[in-house]
């Protein structure tokens, strides 16, 4: 489809025309290396926020010998992209300690990274009051960190409208996301990871006008072929769309998920009638599908999962985890023993960032949907 | 091997209990010994022998093994008192526990213990990857979560799950725990930072889970009884503070085992008399070689520092050390308690903020929590203790499933060549399976590194 | 109707031809340089043994690694359908099979139709698979079929701790200068082998009746010694476990074939 192409091609660059051109109009750009990260105050300060990734990247030799192999591929791919001088277009990085990996990732990005802003977010781990209340404290000292760094002021209002552009595009993303409820539905997995992507390397508002003009189109579109497995993705560092095509071409069809480079980036509203704007912010963080590095959030993001595996037609589940995360290691094995109850199988795939395909998950995969198929 | 149907903790105990026996004319070469010897198990025989060959760590280890002991014991009869069991990890001060009449226990230090079993702590590795576990999780805990497991280990009647912020494979077995077997479970996160406002968010978390436990238990906090248990941990760290001050001549007299001990009573017992007991004995019995002159043997040729924690599944090397290679192991991160501070006794509060300035400074939480370069972290506090205990050199451990020390141990490590000129060797291992890398690899790995400093 | 099933992996790759619900014929051979040579060798092999052609067969289904590149083949089904399939056709009462091959270890539970119910596979490094096994007969200077028998002759057997291939080299190493016997190292490797497939086995759990195939089902030091930890005794097969695979493919083959031309 050709009104796809431009969402595919901005997905597959991390530099893309988008960003280069927002750059020449003299703009900054600051880049986030986890989907906690509040994007929105970011863009409160007229800066543009994109999720750092690392399209296509298979050597990560420079990366290595700073972080150890048993730091994920998805750490090691981000801080070789610094060391290759790709992220050079960057005005900052802002990072975190989500993670163990995540935390070094960032030591890392301080010590060797030279730009003007570098920023620790400190990320809460266990969901509760606490957690939006030091959420609050921590976006109170980003802004700060911000308006110092780039001898700016962000007002409320400021905030407010970045909370309606972002606002905007969970919305319109909440539907595109309806139409995939349709059997079979009107755009694969494939297409959907690309406009997800797009949405993260792109000025939210050109982005949102895009994504607005397509639904439509995408509403209209005939969808065919043969009945295919109906699948759900959850996992961590999985922003391959060429990944899920792997898994697309075997006969399936990711009609949902649970990825921060998915449909958790852009779940839930924000408040826009809350007096206080950051306080909004934060409890559309704390409130949606949490990261399994949020010690607590696993009843949380169940309840969330389980409703998307309901209404989305779910018929089977695949972790695809990055190898050294405990977390996700930890989550795949509670996930797997709820989803059994209701008799949903999951398939469990160790993957390192950049893996799109290899033989043992072609065969995994594979023998997963024949399951299905035979126990349908 | 052959599933063992006794109770883990009750065989613990007994080996502690035994080991606690240790006169100090004992005669390791009497016939009696010999054969007794003959009958451990390899690595509890090595251990054994590591407390029992030096007089001196005779008498500091039979205080600690029957202290040990005896504190263990009361988990057995913990149901029938109505006492209630708490699991913590390595960063949780057990002296809250002390205080509301409950037994805390650090699940690290249990699976050090459980290395005295017969049947050694594999199989409980092996049993929790096998129900779904990863094995790139920490040893130190899957361990515990094996043993409950084949129900050889009774579940504690609450879980606090501290360590979020600090070490992921830990948090993660705590929620694993929790939610698999089915155990109350309480949270405590640790921030990023170490500044005023980080203590704050943190104390606060604290107090909660102070909160909550009485809730829960029905326990109730009695400021006489804090007060008693807050002094004897002021006492305790008057007692290390002077024996780490020991730690610091050349030769250093403080005898290397001191270091596993330290850890184990800081963990466990400080707050009690017991553990007030304990370091006095250290103390004495490190001043007294102070003033015979004894260190290591044959002669101290080298102050190692270990960036990061030692091995445990195999207590031989720290003897080796001692009585064969002349090193003397002046700090390792586990037992770098330098920056715990007095707690003020004035009040509830005083005391409960005092405890949770503590516990952001115990081992691991400040060093690995935040930016390794920031003040308080992990590099700085390495240069501190590298040039108070006059460390020639370091050494890496490299635990397996520690993302957070390999993401950075490199940068640590070239700091402190860069700054103070000490060279650090990089082993590969984990702490208390002693599958991954052999005991037998790692000593001829440090034979070789010593060799090129001497 | 004559199908085929073809199982290419990475040490071997088998050939089953079946008829009528029987089989004609199999074959077994070493894997050559590209999977598309190997399946064209085993097959010719098998069909020059019945004196057939390709032109005979009605269908063919192909798996193992090299399932997708075999130009002979109408269709493809990964090992793991394929190796619960034949074995539940060989034995109609097996409900889980392992499978140890040459690079990796699966764990396959399958229904009463001998349909995938769930499975696990090792996705970690060599150790837990035919290639370790064939390296440590090697360092004990034995072929790789001796392991089985020797280990039987043993008396006290070693005990094999460290889980890296590497370290596990140097340990026997260590036991044979210690001049431990040769049947006792070769006890421990195979007990160590057990140990670690036992690991995988009990990640999808076991429902008998239990069968093992794959090359290393023929040793009979790991398969005893597995049967011992996990308080079970394995089904035997009547056929060469090694051509489970194929037979499976063989078996889907028959039934593609009857869906295409009904």
């Amino acid at each position: 489809m050709e009104d796809l192409r431009y969402f595919a091609e901005m997905a597959s660059e991390l530099n893309n025309a988008e960003i280069q051109a927002w750059k020449r109009a003299g703009k900054r750009v600051i880049g986030t290396v986890c989907s906690n990260i509040p994007e929105e105050l970011i863009y409160a300060a007229g800066i543009l926020p994109i999720r750092l990734r690392a399209p296509r990247l298979q050597d990560t030799s420079s990366a290595d010998s700073l972080l150890h192999r048993i730091n994920c591929s998805y750490t090691r791919s981000v801080l070789e992209l610094l060391l290759r001088g790709e992220l050079g277009f960057l005005d900052g990085i802002v990072t975190t300690n989500t993670c163990d990996h995540m935390l070094r990732l960032a030591g890392e990005l301080q010590a060797e990274a030279r730009m003007p802003f570098i920023h620790y977010f400190s990320m809460y781990h266990a969901l509760g009051k606490a957690a939006d209340e030091w959420f609050v404290l921590e976006m109170e000292k980003l802004k700060g960190s911000l308006e110092q760094a780039f001898s700016m002021k962000i007002s409320d209002d400021d905030v407010r409208r970045a909370i309606f552009v972002y606002n905007r595009t969970r919305r319109l993303m909440g539907q595109l996301n309806e139409f995939r409820k349709a059997d079979p539905p009107p755009l694969s997995g494939t297409e959907y990871f690309q406009i997800v992507l797009a949405g993260m390397s792109t000025p939210r508002e050109q982005f949102n006008d895009r994504l607005e003009a397509l639904l439509p189109l995408i509403q209209s579109r005939r969808a065919g072929g043969a009945v295919q497995s109906r699948l759900m993705v959850v996992g961590g560092g999985c922003d391959a769309p060429e990944f899920i095509e792997f898994i697309e071409r075997k006969g399936a069809r990711i009609v949902t998920d649970g990825l921060c480079f998915g449909m958790r980036h852009y779940s839930g509203t924000i408040d826009e009638n809350d007096a206080n704007p950051l306080h909004a912010i934060a409890l559309r963080y704390t409130n949606r599908a949490a990261c399994p590095a949020i010690i607590n959030g696993f009843p949380q993001s169940y309840g969330i999962l389980s409703k998307l595996i309901r209404e989305w037609g779910v018929q089977g589940v695949i972790c695809a985890r990055l190898k050294f995360c405990d977390h996700w290691a930890g989550a795949r094995k509670l996930l797997a023993e709820e989803l059994r109850k209701d008799g949903l199988p999951l398939l469990d795939l160790e993957r390192e960032y950049s893996t799109t395909s290899s033989g043992q998950m072609s065969t995994r995969i594979q023998a997963f949907l024949e399951m299905l198929k035979s126990q349908a | 091997m052959s599933t063992p149907k006794a109770d883990a903790i009750e065989r613990i105990v007994e080996a502690f209990e035994m080991a606690s026996a240790l006169p100090e004319d004992m005669d390791l070469e009497s016939p009696e010994m010999k054969a007794l010897i003959e009958m451990m198990p390899e690595s509890r025989r090595n251990t054994f022998l590591a407390m029992a060959k030096d007089p001196d760590v005779r008498k500091m280890s039979a205080v600690f093994n029957r202290c040990l002991g005896i504190y263990w014991r009361k988990l057995l009869s913990a149901k029938d008192e109505g006492k209630k069991v708490v699991f913590v990890p390595f960063n949780f001060a057990p002296e809250i526990f002390h205080a509301l009449d409950m037994i805390p226990v650090c699940v690290e230090v249990l699976t050090t213990m459980a290395l005295t079993l017969e049947e050694g702590i594999e199989p409980y590795l092996d049993l929790s990857v096998e129900r779904g576990l990863p094995d790139t999780m920490c040893s130190a805990q899957r361990a515990v979560i094996g043993l409950f497991e084949t129900g050889l280990l009774e579940k504690p009647d609450l879980l606090v799950n501290g360590a979020l912020g600090s070490c992921d494979p830990n948090s993660k077995a705590f929620e694993y725990m929790a939610e698999k077997f089915n155990i109350p479970v309480l949270y405590l996160d640790i921030p990023f930072y170490h500044d005023k406002r980080a203590l704050d968010y943190y104390a606060k978390g604290y107090k909660n889970i102070v909160k909550a436990i009485q809730e829960m238990t029905g326990a109730k906090l009695d400021v006489d009884r804090l007060r008693e248990v807050v002094e004897n941990t002021n006492r305790a760290s008057e007692l290390f503070f002077e024996i780490n001050e020991l730690k610091r001549n050349v030769p250093n007299p403080v005898p290397n085992y001191y270091n596993m001990h330290h850890t184990g009573m800081k963990l466990t017992m400080v707050g009690t008399p017991d553990a007030v007991e304990y370091y006095q004995t250290a103390l004495d019995v490190s001043k007294d070689r102070f003033k015979r002159g004894k260190s290591v043997l044959p002669e101290e040729r080298i102050r190692l520092l270990f960036l990061y924690t030692g091995y445990y599944f195999d207590n031989s090397i720290y003897s080796w050390f001692q009585e064969e290679m002349g090193v003397s192991y002046v700090m390792d991160v586990l037992t770098a308690f330098d920056f715990n501070p007095l707690i003020d006794t004035s009040s509830v509060d005083s005391m409960l903020y005092g405890l949770a300035e503590e516990m952001l400074n115990l081992p691991m939480t400040r060093q690995l929590k935040g930016g390794w370069d920031m003040p308080d972290n992990w590099l700085s506090d390495m240069l501190y203790y590298a040039r108070t205990y006059k460390a020639d050199c370091g050494v890496f451990t490299g635990h397996t499933a520690c993302k957070q020390a390999w993401g950075v141990y490199r940068l640590v490590a070239d700091e402190l060549k860069r700054q103070l000129g000490i060279p650090s060797l990089r082993l590969e291992g984990d702490g208390w399976d002693s599958r991954i890398t052999p005991m037998s690899v790692i000593k001829d790995q440090f034979e070789e590194f010593f060799a090129t400093l001497l | 109707m004559i199908v085929a099933g073809c199982d290419v992996g990475s040490l071997t790759a088998e050939a089953v031809i079946m008829t009528n619900g029987s089989i004609l014929g199999s074959e077994i051979i070493r894997v050559r340089p590209t999977a598309e040579q190997s399946a064209k060798d085993v097959m010719d092999k098998v069909l020059a043994k019945l004196h057939l052609s390709y032109d005979n067969i009605d269908y063919c289904v192909s798996t193992g690694y090299g399932r997708e590149t075999i130009p002979f083949a109408d269709s493809n089904v990964s090992e793991i359908s394929c190796h619960g399939r034949g074995a539940q056709w060989l034995i109609p009462t097996i409900r889980t099979v392992i499978d140890v091959g040459g690079q990796d270890c699966k764990a396959i539970r399958v229904d009463e139709r001998g349909l995938l119910e769930d499975f696990v596979m090792n996705d970690k490094c060599a150790a837990g698979t035919g290639r370790s096994l064939e390296l440590m007969a090697e360092v004990l200077g034995v072929d790789i079929t001796r392991l089985g028998p020797l280990s039987l002759e043993a008396t006290s057997p070693v005990v094999i701790t460290n889980q890296c291939s590497i370290f596990a080299e140097m340990e026997i190493m260590h036991y044979l200068c210690e001049e431990r016997s040769i049947a006792d190292v070769a006890a421990g490797i195979n007990e160590a082998m057990a140990r670690r497939v036992k690991m995988l086995v009990g990640k999808v759990g076991v429902k008998e009746d239990i069968g093992v195939t794959g090359g290393v089902s023929k040793n009979i030091g790991v398969v005893q010694y597995l049967e011992k930890m996990l308080g079970k005794k394995f089904v035997q097969f009547s056929e060469d476990p090694q051509i489970v695979g194929a037979l499976g493919a063989a078996i889907f083959a028959a039934e593609k074939a009857r869906e295409s031309k009904p």
